[in-house]
């Protein structure tokens, strides 16, 4: 059997039994709307990743932009708008089949839309969650993408090449739209392998927390990828108009890097 | 396709997988017509058009399909037009759909030019790999074989007929053109696609451009394509037109949609623009593309910041 999935059932196993401990299943899951996908891992996954007591409603207006095929599993562009339902203090977005299901979480500040798109690497065929923590309410959008995969387990094209190590943690971007708009288009990318650690023998080496701040300091937002967001991820986000955007990150070996994008002429 | 076909072919899952149809196009030449769609379990992945050359001294045949069962229902289409035995097959390019069905034919040598040769040795197994997903049961028994023997530019006369190669590049890094001089045809494998979306997974869409360019100077009054509609004498150039109009618009929209920052699940949410959403194999080809074309191209918008620390 493959590391993975050992790895993966003896989790999932530990998280059964403490849940079971816990004796919040049945609980958790009363009030839970039915999955309009029809996955056995809804009911599991909400209560792990949102929470116990987490209210859940679904919510079509939350766009979650997908292919319906996923032609490179290592790159699976996905883009979430849920600006629809107010001000967004978290945004997680997460895949069911995934054997590591939470690709990242998004936290605008306010004034920030809860706009972004990325790559994840899918391991099968399985649902896009995307969850808009509003007023204590889970509004949750949704995706299908299906995929022969392979991607979560697949060691990085970083780590098969030694040149990645001496520009880790390098950022380019550029920001679109006019000084004058209300909002425009953050675009940047890090050089960074985001090993998922499920690859035999290659341990988890992943940027954890990517923050944005303003010239006066203030956060923009901030942005928790975890293990599956893709190799030197790329990032599209929708921010309020500023002259320049400092990006701060840090991986999770303690890995610290950050740049300063100037709006474009 | 028919309803009442399709009704018949429903409730025989476990019919024939394949039942080729000999087309004969010109005197020399027969063609097996795939469907304009992408790879599913339905169409088996009988997308592609292969054929073969009666030569008086042997058939010839150019591209065997995406399966061993394929290569064999060839063969079995062929015994029912000529007793000639097949002497030479030969492979356009490396993709999968055009020459996994070289195993069928052990009693020929098996042809291409040299780059594709390596290219079914490394990428083979992962073809496979995608193909029995996407196809299923049709692949089984299927082993990629590569082709055994390196072809290059030139020409050469078999029995009654002259077969003139063309190497060019743009759909894959070399793109084998086959003429039957006598039947002024051209078999354009991948650099032409009829009325069906062009693939694009090793794609220079500007080098494929130009040679479109120079395949439309050959003299030919029958175009096959490597998918899609055949096309003969005054249309004959329209489905390297089309081609070409496709691929110009392909990336002049992808480079100004990199422009403006739009991420690519939003350009695969959006829909290839009109007329191309109407080509086969729609839309699946146009997201396929943004995969294979769109990254690099995003990327290479970007700049460096102001400062950085690391
Ligand atoms: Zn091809």
């Amino acid at each position: 059997m493959p590391v993975f999935l050992v790895k993966t059932l003896a989790m999932k196993a530990l998280l059964f039994i403490v849940s079971c401990l816990v004796g919040m299943t049945s609980l958790a899951n009363a009030t839970l709307p039915q999955d309009p996908l029809k996955s056995s891992q809804w009911e599991y996954l909400v209560p792990i990743i949102l929470g116990e007591d987490a209210e859940v409603v679904l919510n079509d207006t939350i766009v979650v932009n997908a292919p319906a095929a996923a032609e490179d599993s290592l790159n699976v562009p996905v883009f979430v708008d849920a600006s629809s339902v107010g001000q967004v203090e978290r945004l997680v977005v997460f895949a069911d089949w995934n054997p590591i299901p939470i690709i990242l979480e998004y936290r605008p500040e306010p004034g920030t839309p809860a706009n972004i798109g990325f790559d994840f690497k899918v391991q099968q065929s399985t649902p896009i969650r995307a969850a808009a923590l509003v007023d204590g309410v889970w509004q949750v959008g949704m995706a299908h993408v299906s995929a022969a995969g392979g991607g979560c387990t697949l060691p990085s094209m970083g780590s098969a090449d030694e040149s990645w190590a001496a520009k880790l943690g390098e950022i380019s971007g550029r920001t679109i739209g006019q000084r004058d708009n209300l909002y425009q288009s953050l675009l940047f990318d890090v050089v960074h392998p985001m090993d998922t650690g499920l690859a035999d023998g290659i341990p988890a080496f992943f940027i954890d927390e990517l923050t944005l701040t303003n010239p006066a300091g203030q956060t923009i937002a901030t942005l928790l990828p975890k293990e599956p967001v893709s190799e030197n991820p790329l990032f599209n986000l929708r921010i309020p108009a500023v002259d320049s955007v400092v990006i701060r990150g840090r991986d999770n070996n303690g890995n610290a890097f950050s740049a300063e994008i100037m709006q474009s002429e | 396709m028919n309803r009442v076909v399709f009704l018949l072919l429903l409730l025989c899952p476990l019919a024939q997988a394949y039942s080729l149809k000999p087309i004969q196009i010109t005197e020399h030449v027969y063609v097996f017509q795939g469907r304009t769609e992408h790879f599913s379990r339905d169409n088996q992945g009988n997308i592609v058009n292969t054929g073969f050359v009666v030569t008086g001294a042997g058939v010839v045949i150019l591209d065997t399909g995406p399966s061993l069962k394929y290569g064999q229902a060839m063969l079995d289409a062929i015994a029912t037009i000529t007793d000639e035995p097949v002497v030479k097959i030969i492979n356009t390019h490396h993709h999968p759909d055009h020459y996994f069905g070289n195993q069928a034919f052990d009693a020929a040598p098996t042809f291409a030019t040299a780059s594709n040769q390596s290219q079914m040795q490394t990428s083979g197994d992962g073809y496979a790999d995608g193909l029995y997903y996407l196809v299923g049961s049709a692949m089984v028994g299927t082993d990629p074989a590569p082709a055994q023997f390196s072809l290059n530019s030139g020409s050469e006369k078999i029995g009654n007929v002259t077969l003139k190669y063309h190497v060019f590049t743009g759909h894959t890094f070399e793109d084998l053109v086959i003429a039957v001089v006598e039947d002024k045809l051209i078999f354009a494998g991948d650099l032409v696609f009829g009325d069906r979306a062009p693939t694009t997974p090793h794609a220079d869409i500007e080098l494929w451009i130009k040679s479109l360019d120079k395949l439309r100077a050959l003299e030919f009054r029958v175009l096959i394509p490597g998918h899609g509609n055949i096309a003969s004498n005054h249309s004959a150039m329209q489905p390297i037109d089309d081609t070409k109009a496709y691929l110009t618009w392909l990336q002049r929209h992808l480079l100004l949609s990199a422009e403006n920052g739009t991420h690519p699940a939003q350009l695969i949410a959006e829909g290839p623009a009109s007329p191309w959403d109407q080509l086969g194999a729609m839309p699946d080809e146009y997201e396929r593309s943004i995969s294979h074309l769109y990254p690099e191209m995003l990327r290479n918008t970007l700049q460096a910041p102001i400062w950085q620390e690391r």
